[in-house]
C-alpha cells in the first residue's frame, strides 16, 4: 500500500525551496513542522524563565533577581508555556497528523493555516519584547487580575494585543481543523472510525472557538478600563473586579482541557500500538472526551472559592468538579484495560505514555482535593496548587507531547530515533520532574504561598530539593533536542509501518510521507483500523 | 457521501468548507462582541 501511495504521489512532489517554502507554505506538513519547532523554542525560553525562578527559590532570601523581575518571570513563564509551547505543539501535531490520519490531501483552508502560524511569532515578539522595556514585562500573573494588572506599565497594551493575536491564531487553527475533519475524510472513514487523536482535536477545536473569544472580550475590557475610561472592573466606577475572575476562568478552565485533551488523544494512539490491542472502549472514550469538554464550562468557580461566592454557588462548582472526575476516570480505566493482557513492549513513546497515565492521575487527584470547597480554603494560592497543575501540564501534557514526538518522528523524518538515548531521556525526565514537583505538595500543605521570591526558612529544604530537580530536568531536555536533531539528520531507515502494532492510515504512507499526501482517496476498511 | 466530498478542488466541498468556516468565525466574533456588550451599562 505504502509503495503504491508513494508512486502515486511522486509526480506531485514539486515542493518550493528556500525561505519561500516556509514563509508562504500552505502544506500541512511544513506548517506542522514550523509549529513544532516554534513550540520547542518557546519551551526552552519558558524553561529558562523557570530556571530563574528555581534559582531564586534555591534558598530563602533574595539572591539573584529583584521581586518585580521575579514576578515578571512567573507571569511570562506561564504565558509562554501555555500559549507558546503546549498549545502550538498540539496544533503542530494536528497539522501534521490529521490530514494523513483521515486520508485527506491537506487541511481544508491551507492559506488560513499559514496565517494562523505566522501570527504567533509576532504575538510572542510583542510579549517577550516587554521584558526589555522600561518598567519591565507584565508581572501581575498570567491570570491578569484587575486591579493589579492595571498597574502594569508600558508592557500592558503589548500584553493585551499579544493575547488577542494568539486568540485569533487559535480560532483560525480550530476552524481549519473542524472544516478538515467534517469535509475531507476519506471514503469509509466514518466518524466512529476516526482515530482518537482526531476526535480529541475536533472537540478541542470547539472548546477553543467557544472559550478564546471570551478571553479576548475580557482583555479588551481591561484595555478600555485602562485607556478609555470604562469601569467594567473598577468598583469606584460601578464595576466589579471579581467579574473579571468569572470571565477569565470561564475561559481558563476549558483552556486546561484545551491543553489536556490532545494529550489524551496522543496516549489513546500510543497505548494500543504498544499493547498490540485495540483501544478498550473506543466509543466510551469519545463520549468521555465530549463530556469532559462540556463539563469544563461549568466548573470555573472552583478557581474562586475564596472570593466569597454564595454557598450554593460553591456547592454547585464543587459537585460539578467532582463530576468531571467520572469521564476522566473512564479514560484512565480504558487505558489500563487496553494494556491488560496486551503483548506490551516498552519503547520510549510507551514509557512516556505509561508515565503520563500514572502522573496525570496524581495531578487529577490533587485537583480533586482542590475542588473540595472547604479544603481549598487551606490550599488556595499555595505551592500545592503549583504542584497540582504542573503534574497535569508537565508530566501530563508535556510528557504526552514528548511521547508523540518519539512515536511519530520516524514517520516525519523517515529515520528511527536513538532508542537508547530516548530511554535515558525518559528516565531522567521522569525522575527529575518528580523531584521537582512532588516536594511542592508538602510546601503547599505547610503553607508556602505561590508567586513569592522569598520565603520563611522552614520551607528551605524542600525548596532546595525542588530546585535541584528543576535544574536537572531542564538540563535533561537538552538531550531531547540532541535526539531529535540526530534523528532528522540520519539514522536507521524507518519502514512505512514503523511500529508493528500501529494501525491507521498514517502507517500506510511512506516514511517520510510524500509532500502531497493522499491525492487519491484511500479506501478505509474496518480491517485497516483494527487488530 | 464521503466519496463525493473527498476532493478539496470539488466546488461543492469548497463551498461547504467556506460556509462552515464563516459560520464558526461569526460565532466566535459574536461571542466576543456579545460578551463585551452584555456588560455595558
Amino acid at each position: 500500500m505504502s509503495t503504491i501511495a508513494h508512486a502515486d504521489h511522486d509526480h506531485h512532489d514539486h515542493k518550493p525551496t528556500g525561505i519561500k517554502r516556509w514563509l508562504f507554505s500552505t502544506n500541512h506538513k511544513d506548517i506542522g513542522t514550523m509549529y513544532l519547532v516554534f513550540s520547542l523554542i518557546m519551551f526552552f525560553i519558558g524553561g529558562a524563565m523557570a530556571m530563574i525562578i528555581r534559582a531564586e527559590l534555591f534558598q530563602p532570601g533574595l539572591q539573584f533577581v529583584d521581586p518585580q523581575f521575579y514576578n515578571s518571570m512567573v507571569t511570562v513563564h506561564a504565558l509562554v508555556m501555555i500559549f507558546g509551547a503546549v498549545m502550538p505543539a498540539g496544533v503542530g501535531l494536528a497539522n501534521w497528523m490529521i490530514p494523513i490520519m483521515i486520508g485527506a490531501p491537506d487541511m481544508a483552508l491551507p492559506r488560513m493555516n499559514n496565517m494562523s502560524f505566522w501570527i504567533m511569532p509576532f504575538a510572542f515578539a510583542l510579549l517577550l519584547g516587554t521584558l526589555f522595556m522600561e518598567g519591565g514585562g507584565p508581572a501581575g500573573g498570567w491570570t491578569m487580575y484587575p486591579p493589579l494588572v492595571l498597574q502594569t506599565g508600558k508592557a500592558f497594551p503589548f500584553l493585551i494585543f499579544a493575547v488577542h493575536f494568539l486568540g485569533i491564531s487559535s480560532i483560525m487553527g480550530s476552524i481549519n481543523i473542524i472544516a478538515t475533519v467534517f469535509n475531507m475524510r476519506a471514503p469509509g472513514m466514518t466518524l466512529m472510525r476516526l482515530p482518537l487523536f482526531v476526535w480529541t482535536w475536533v472537540i478541542t477545536a470547539f472548546l477553543l472557538i467557544a472559550s478564546m473569544p471570551v478571553l479576548a472580550g475580557a482583555v479588551t475590557m481591561l484595555l478600555t478600563d485602562k485607556y478609555f475610561g470604562t469601569s467594567f472592573f473598577n468598583a469606584a466606577g460601578g464595576g466589579d473586579p471579581v467579574l473579571f475572575q468569572h470571565i477569565f476562568w470561564f475561559f481558563g478552565h476549558p483552556e486546561v482541557y484545551i491543553l489536556a485533551l490532545p494529550a489524551f488523544g496522543i496516549i489513546s494512539q500510543i497505548i494500543p500500538t504498544f499493547a498490540r490491542k485495540p483501544l478498550f472502549g473506543y466509543a466510551s472514550m469519545v463520549y468521555a472526551t465530549a463530556s469532559i469538554a462540556i463539563l469544563s464550562f461549568f466548573v470555573w468557580g472552583h478557581h474562586m472559592f475564596t472570593v466569597g461566592l454564595p454557598i450554593t454557588g460553591e456547592l454547585f462548582f464543587m459537585y460539578m468538579t467532582m463530576l468531571i472526575a467520572v469521564p476522566t476516570g473512564v479514560k484512565v480505566f480504558n487505558w489500563v484495560a487496553t494494556m491488560w493482557k496486551g503483548a506490551m513492549t516498552f519503547e520510549a513513546p510507551m514509557l512516556f505514555a505509561i508515565a503520563f497515565v500514572v502522573l496525570f492521575t496524581i495531578g487529577g487527584f490533587s485537583g480533586l482535593m482542590l475542588g473540595i470547597t472547604p479544603v481549598d480554603f487551606q490550599y488556595h494560592n499555595t505551592y500545592f496548587v503549583v504542584a497540582h497543575f504542573h503534574y497535569v501540564l508537565l508530566t501530563g501534557a508535556v510528557f504526552a507531547l514528548m511521547a508523540s514526538v518519539y512515536y511519530w518522528i520516524p514517520k516525519w523524518t523517515g529515520n528511527m530515533y536513538d532508542e537508547k538515548l530516548a530511554k535515558i531521556h525518559f528516565w531522567l525526565s521522569t525522575i527529575f520532574a518528580n523531584i521537582l514537583f512532588f516536594p511542592q505538595h508538602f510546601l503547599g500543605l505547610a503553607g508556602m504561598p505561590r508567586r513569592i521570591p522569598d520565603y520563611s526558612v522552614q520551607f528551605a529544604d524542600f525548596n532546595m530539593i525542588s530546585s535541584l530537580g528543576g535544574f536537572a530536568y531542564g538540563l535533561s531536555q537538552l538531550l531531547f533536542v540532541y535526539i531529535v536533531i540526530k534523528c532528522v539528520l540520519g539514522g536507521k531507515k524507518a519502514t512505512s509501518q514503523v511500529w508493528e502494532g500501529g494501525r491507521g492510515l498514517e502507517w500506510t504512507l511512506s516514511s517520510p510521507p510524500p509532500y502531497h499526501s493522499f491525492t487519491k482517496p484511500p479506501k478505509v476498511t474496518k480491517a485497516l483500523m483494527d487488530y | 457521501m464521503a466519496k463525493k466530498v473527498f476532493r478539496n478542488n470539488n466546488e461543492i466541498v469548497k463551498k461547504r468548507i467556506k460556509r462552515l468556516a464563516l459560520f464558526l468565525g461569526l460565532f466566535a466574533f459574536s461571542l466576543y462582541a456579545g460578551f463585551i456588550l452584555s456588560y455595558m451599562k
